[in-house]
Parts: structure tokens; sequence; C-alpha cells
């Protein structure tokens, strides 16, 4: 209801604001790759990248940290059953699951996280960010998060599928996701 | 803009001769410690430490400025991942703010990627939700400018309201908070102004550019000491 207020005042506002007279449309051009976003990141094995050295790629992203004891483990089961639903489809596609606790997610700790899950390092890049690229990687791929009480983080259950340029074509929420849609988005690139 | 630097400098002056701190910024007044409790999600009031704010939102002008020395962050340049086509629609070019954005008036229009840019370039950041709302919420606060007017401000964690596929349990939030009796869990259910400005920062996407949205920059004390 506050929202449809909200929506409504704003609505009201834009329509009440005058509009620039001769004012030529922006020339921002192309789609948004989130490639463009310059973040220093390190892997499991401690190599440092960009998220530009992931094109190439189709992408299945999310956000997790590996001292959550719920809803992450369940979010990187959901991939792992993406990637044997994919079958030999897989080979072409990376899983990258990126830290949001760059405070304890060590590439040892994100290493450990792989073995424990045993994803495959072919394909599986565990990234670690620091805590300002944290924020810029969650606003781009529309992850809500904030801290919880007793060391926690609370945060968006969002699976993001990324083309080979970067470009968001897919974002999926919840966890025990049915791998179909998922597989259909991939497919689609 | 003047007259909002004047009374910052003489905040400034104040708390650096009463109480031997740190000098506070040109422009910026010292925000008090304190304790604030969020409109939801705490139980407990939370300790906010001493923080120097702006005294008055990013102006046009000092916008023209940034994008001066940062082409890239001109109208014309901006990367699609960073702003949507509404990026400073008011101006009438790259380097022309135009009559629908006075020098002096606060620039609207520009996506949280933007506002986090032109704060980095000035070593400063945004405010907190909880910073920006404990300073909302002062008393005789009166040499921060427009926090209590009619445009909204971006804050660093905008995104930290949780409403829909939260992982640990708390996907009802937008039901416990906006619906009925649900909404009696905030913190203070007369603050109607409180819940508007939480709706609207949950409607928000960082690359939304609005024409009721500005932003200012905060420094934290201990970076001001430096």
């Amino acid at each position: 209801m506050i929202r449809a207020l909200v929506g409504a005042a704003l609505s009201f506002l834009a329509a009440c604001a005058p509009a620039p007279a001769g004012r030529q449309a922006p020339d921002v051009t192309d789609a948004p790759s989130i490639f463009d976003l310059d973040v220093p990141l390190v892997d499991q094995d401690g190599a440092a990248l960009r998220l530009a050295d992931l094109a190439g790629h189709p992408l299945v992203m999310t956000m997790i940290y590996t001292n959550c004891t719920s809803v992450c483990p369940r979010i990187t089961q959901d991939m792992t059953a993406l990637e044997r639903a994919l079958g030999p489809r897989a080979a072409d596609v990376r899983f990258v699951l990126v830290s949001l606790d760059p405070g304890r997610d060590t590439p040892q700790a994100l290493r450990r996280f792989a073995g424990d899950h045993h994803l495959n390092p072919a394909r599986w890049r565990l990234l670690a960010a620091p805590e300002d690229g944290v924020r810029d990687l969650a606003a781009v791929l529309g992850v809500k998060y904030a801290q919880a009480p007793g060391g926690g983080i609370s945060h968006s259950a969002l699976v993001v599928i990324v083309d080979a340029h970067g470009v968001v074509r897919r974002r999926l929420t919840g966890v025990g996701l049915d791998p179909k849609p998922l597989l259909e988005a991939i497919d689609a690139l | 803009m003047k007259i909002a630097a004047l009374a910052a400098a003489l905040v400034a002056f104040a708390v650096v001769t009463m109480r031997g701190e740190a000098a506070v910024a040109t422009g910026m007044v010292r925000i008090p410690a304190g304790a604030f409790r969020p409109l939801y999600g705490a139980t407990v009031s939370r300790r906010i430490a001493a923080f120097d704010m702006d005294a008055a939102a990013v102006s046009n002008g000092d916008y023209l400025d940034f994008v001066r020395a940062h082409p890239e962050w001109r109208r014309s340049r901006a990367k699609r991942l960073f702003v949507d086509e509404a990026y400073l629609r008011e101006w009438t070019g790259d380097l022309e703010p135009g009559v629908h954005a006075p020098l002096d008036a606060p620039v609207v229009s520009v996506s949280w990627f933007a506002a986090r840019a032109y704060l980095k370039a000035n070593a400063r950041q945004l405010p907190t939700v909880d910073q920006w709302e404990y300073a909302a919420g002062l008393r005789n606060l009166h040499s921060v400018i427009g926090l209590r007017g009619p445009l909204s401000e971006w804050t660093l964690d905008f995104n930290s309201g949780l409403v829909n596929g939260e992982s640990r349990g708390d996907g009802s939030l937008d039901r416990t908070l906006y619906c009925g009796a649900g909404a009696t869990a905030a913190a203070d259910t007369r603050d109607y102004a409180a819940f508007l400005r939480f709706a609207f920062r949950n409607s928000l996407d960082p690359r939304y550019s609005v024409s009721t949205l500005g932003f200012r920059g905060v420094r934290a004390v201990a970076e001001a000491r430096r």
C-alpha cells in the first residue's frame, strides 16, 4: 500500500516536473555488462582477477558466504543440480560464487567450501572482494544483504544467469529452484 | 550554499575549540555519537559513532566540477551498467546544467553508482541508512540543510532492506512491515515519513536516476583525524 502511494507520488512528481526544452536523450548505448565493473577479486586458489576475466563463457552466479549453514549450501546445491542437468554443455559454463563476507572468506575458506561441496575446479570460481567491491557486486547482481545479529549475513537467495558478454539475462529467486527455467535461460544465450 | 558552508564552519570551529577534537572539513558538520533504533529489524538501539556529514546535498555546481574532471561520468559517456536513461535528465548537455538545474541546487537524477564515484573522488562516502536516519532524527541539528526536506537521498546500504527471497527466513518482511497490525513491529509506528523512506529505498535500483533523489557525503571522524 505504502509502495503504491510512493509510486503514485513519484509518478505525480515526475509528471509535474518541467521537461527541459530541447533536451536530447542521453547517448548511453549498449546493454549493461557486469564486466564494466572493475573490482579486484581473488579466487579460491589465491589468483587475482577481474570480472572481465570471466568473459567468453555463460556464467551462473550467486552471492554466498562460507560460514552460512542455512541457505548458502542449498543455493550451491541448486547450482550443482543445474550443472548435472546441463550434461556435456556444462563444460562451457562457469559457476561463480561471490563471497558476501570479505572479512572471513579467505582463499583457504573458499577452497574448503569448494571441497566440501565437491565443486569441479575447472568450472567453479569462488571469489572474494574487498568490502567496497562486495557492495558494488551485490548492486550489479541485484543481491540485497545486511549484517544480521550474531555475525551472520542476511541476503537474497538469488541465482543470476549472465551471458558471455556480461549481460544479465535472468535472475531467479529462492532455493530448491526448478532447473528448467535456468536451463532454458542458458540455452537461450 | 554559502550560508550552509558558513554554518558548517562555525560548527566546526565550536567543536574544535570546546572539545579539542579534530577539525571538521569545510562544508561538513560533526554529527555526535549516540544511540539509534532503526525503524525495523532491531529490538535494541545501535551505537552510532560520531561522523562528519555534508551540511548540504551535493549541488549541480559540485557535480559539474566532478564530470569536468571525470569525463567517464558525463551524461553521454556513462556506462549503462551504472546509470539508466534518465541520468542527469535535467541537464541540457554534458557540461551544461542549464536552467532546470541551477548550480546551487542539489543535483538529482544521479544513480547510486554515480553518487559513490563522486564521493570517492572527494574523499567521502554515502551515509549508511543508520547514519542518515540518526542524523535526520537529531533535534537542534539546524546546520545540516535539507535532511528533513522533500528531496530523498541515496544511502550506502539502500539495498539492505530485505524483502524478497531473503536467506534467513525473513522473506515475510514486506508483510510484517506494511500489512495492518504487522506494521506495529516497527520501532516507531507514528513515524510515517520513515515508513515512506523505507519503502522508497526498497524500490530503488542502483542504476535509477530519480528527479527527487540526490545525495550527500559523510566521513568517519577517525579518518578526519588523519
